[in-house]
């Protein structure tokens, strides 16, 4: 039997439906991504890399919408459909079981709050009956228990058996009282330096109460991260997290990535247009274009056999020294009105008849290599 | 005659001597200023004709600000710029220089001042003021980096592409449409995108009308600042198919402006490394990759993603980040990050040294070595 895979993306379509007309941004898109490994996604802008993470996060905005399609993550060995899900089931798995890194920082972090905040943000929503615990043992811990302390254990006994309830609620909203939150915080902060400090920060203790422009590209960069690994995540989408850092940096973060797959165990999900980038970190390549994945394999066979003509033309598209630029001819089609059949169809050097009247099939064409072309197969 | 890639190596179109260009920050109650932005400190190069010369580096390490310094869109603070200058008048102007330095005499120096001045006045860019000033934009241009920005959404492609040719008087009014539409088909436009506004257009051709709207005065010089950094893989290399075939039919010199390592490997003639306002290394751009000499060169190449996975590489990547230039590091600018630093580094700043076949690199060890 196979292993499961963490996420099966089935044919899935989507829609925006804008006033110059409705953009047909995936068309069908078959994607998996296995345990612990790290997918890459390539294709130029606006063939639909981002918009395929976004659906898998449940967080595609109208005039966005999901038309037909599967997609199933495997959470703690349950299956579950994210596109059945309604908002508030979605909301418990968005940011535990799934987490993004995204492009921009330092559009992602909220300016007015520092990074201690940000980052407890998302473990008092995942995981604040584990903190609660935390904090009621160290205070039973505690030798000497003065009046105020055996005040404290009983609100947490409360808070523990129901971490809602009203009472509890209603205290925090009191000055004086709320301090018997402090204890609690206390273990937010121990966890927010302890994640910090597994990220490679020289000064996390600083980092945590700095705010957002506080910081430079590369730490903000790992602020995100830090933030979506908080609470060990199945899948790490990281959508372009190094486009608009240094090389330098961004050979940091690579490597940081790379360091933390092995730490965390989780699968990640790797969007880029950078094919160096590609080649460096990931293990499987999925090759997208206008809005269809054309080509999924792992990345040496991908870039030593690439079989569909798109990804062969992209490879040769990397400027190399010492020899003339090759570039594709032609510029993207537009999704309003995608030509029929294959979308590659008019830039393509090997196109047939049949290439612009039927769709191909997303076909194995070997051993983990699928690819969407009618040169293959049948 | 010694040439690389058919550029002629002696003929210099511009001699770049010690410029600077800080950026003063303001503060307290008066708003004096409390610091300066070494954003260029004293940089010296030549750029030859019809070379592409690359500059490369991290962000914030001042490679825009010597471009556009150099082409006088910003005003120096110190230096001299020569463009398109004989050498026998350099020459003069640099033993002007040394005996003015090594004269007592108070009459004598106050001649040569004068005599100083009024070189200045006629060659060096630097000192351009007015009219002279507007001729030299005719000669020197820019592409910027990101061409949703530098191209007016309220114009229309052909009045872009035109304005240059109007504000210069170069031809008649009533020829510049012609002009115009000759340039545009030499860089891949045709007559169906006059009647166009910019947001009309994809990002690569969008591109292809501000390097129209660059050449359409037909300079000698172009700055090209990172026009490369917002298309994608497969448009990058149409453009720089463009700027290679532009080169070669309008006898056009670069100043490739990118942090890039791939393109600039693929497009220049010969490669300045720039650290933190200063020029680390500068070389011919295949000794740059196949032996670089100084360590944050190395690092760079190294930390290039390569696309190739058979490759695997093993490296440790740079530590840390590019300090403030407010406050740069003593002696050498590099050391807080540099794997080799010895005692010397913490002290003294190394200077530019030729390191044998045109190889200029400002590194310690370097120089020990090669002592």
């Amino acid at each position: 039997m196979e292993i499961e895979n963490i996420v099966d993306v089935e044919n899935l379509m989507l829609r925006f439906y804008t006033y110059e007309g409705i953009v047909e941004a995936l068309d069908g898109v078959n994607l998996h991504i296995k345990p612990n490994e790290i997918l890459g996604v390539v294709g130029e802008t606006g063939c639909g890399k981002s918009v395929t993470s976004l659906a898998i996060l449940g967080i595609v905005m109208p005039p966005g919408r999901i038309e037909n399609g599967k997609i199933i993550i495997n959470v703690n060995g349950k299956q579950i459909d994210i596109l059945k899900l309604h908002e508030e089931a979605i909301r418990k798995i968005r940011g535990k079981d799934i987490s993004m890194v995204f492009q921009e920082p330092r559009a992602y972090l909220n300016p007015v709050y520092t990074v201690f905040d940000q980052i407890s943000e998302v473990l008092i929503e995942h995981r604040k009956q584990e903190f609660i615990n935390r904090a009621l043992q160290t205070l039973k811990n505690q030798p000497k228990k003065s009046t105020i302390t055996n005040f404290y254990i009983s609100i947490y006994e409360k808070w523990s058996k129901n971490p809602n309830s009203l009472l509890i609620r209603f205290l925090s909203k009191i000055p004086i009282l709320r301090r018997f939150q402090n204890p609690f915080k206390k273990e937010l902060r121990k966890e927010v330096v302890q994640l910090l400090k597994s990220l490679g920060m020289a000064d996390p203790e600083r980092v945590a109460d700095s705010y957002p422009h506080e910081l430079s590209g590369g730490m903000a960069q790992r602020v995100v991260i830090a933030m979506a690994l908080a609470c060990n995540p199945t899948l790490l989408i990281c959508d372009e997290p190094t486009t608009n850092l240094d090389v330098t940096v961004q050979a940091q973060i690579l490597e940081l990535i790379r360091a933390l797959r092995a730490k965390f165990k989780s699968s990640i999900l790797y969007i880029t247009h950078d094919l160096g980038v590609i080649a460096e970190l990931c293990e499987r390549v999925a090759v997208m274009y206008a809005g269809n994945v054309v080509e999924l394999a792992p990345v040496i066979e991908l870039f030593k056999n690439p079989l569909h003509p798109y990804t062969r033309a992209l490879l040769e598209s990397i400027p190399r020294p010492g020899q003339p630029f090759k570039s594709i001819p032609g510029i993207v089609p537009s999704l309003i009105n995608p030509p029929k059949g294959c979308r590659f169809n008019e830039r393509c050097n090997y196109a047939m008849d049949i290439c612009y009247k039927i769709k191909p099939k997303f076909i194995k064409v070997k051993e983990d290599h699928f690819v969407a072309c009618h040169l293959y197969g049948e | 005659m010694p040439s690389i890639r058919g550029v002629n190596m002696s003929e210099k179109i511009l001699h770049i001597k010690s410029l600077k260009k800080y950026y003063p920050v303001l503060g307290g109650v008066f708003r004096r200023k409390i610091a300066e932005v070494k954003a260029v400190d004293n940089v010296s190069l030549e750029i030859r004709r019809g070379e592409c010369f690359g500059v490369v580096g991290e962000s914030g390490c001042g490679k825009t600000t010597l471009a556009k310094t150099t082409i006088r869109i910003l005003e120096p603070t110190e230096g001299h710029i020569y463009f398109n200058v004989d050498e026998e008048i350099i020459s003069k102007i640099e033993k002007l220089e040394q005996n003015l330095m090594s004269e007592r005499d108070k009459k004598t120096k106050s001649t040569i001042e004068a005599e100083l001045r009024k070189l200045y006045h006629q060659y060096d860019v630097a000192k351009f003021k007015g009219s002279k000033l507007h001729r030299l934009r005719r000669e020197m241009q820019i592409v910027y980096q990101d061409p949703t920005t530098s191209l007016n959404p309220r114009m229309l492609v052909k009045d872009i592409v035109g304005e240059p040719l109007l504000i210069h008087r170069v031809v008649e009014k009533k020829k510049i449409p012609e002009k115009v539409l000759q340039i545009l088909k030499k860089v891949g436009l045709g007559e169906q995108h006059l009647y166009r506004y910019p947001h009309e257009f994809s990002g690569g051709q969008r591109q292809r009308i501000a390097i129209a709207r660059a050449l359409v005065l037909q300079p000698k010089f172009v700055v090209l600042d990172e026009p490369t950094s917002s298309v994608d893989v497969s448009v990058r290399a149409q453009l720089l198919e463009l700027f290679q075939t532009l080169q070669k039919d309008m006898n056009l010199t670069y100043m490739f402006i990118t942090h890039d390592l791939n393109v600039v490997e693929c497009i220049s003639n010969r490669v300045a490394v720039m650290y933190l306002g200063k020029i680390v290394e500068l070389a011919e751009t295949g000794k740059i990759f196949s032996e670089p000499l100084h360590p944050y060169t190395r690092a760079l190449t190294e930390s290039a993603p390569i696309p190739d996975p058979t490759r695997k590489k093993m490296r440790a990547p740079l530590k840390g980040e590019v300090p403030s230039p407010i406050n740069p590091p003593a002696g050498c600018r590099f050391h807080p990050r540099c794997p080799l630093a010895i005692d010397i580094c913490r002290s003294k700043e190394p200077i530019l040294m030729d390191a044998g076949n045109n190889h200029f690199v400002a590194c310690h060890l370097m120089t020990k070595s090669t002592k």
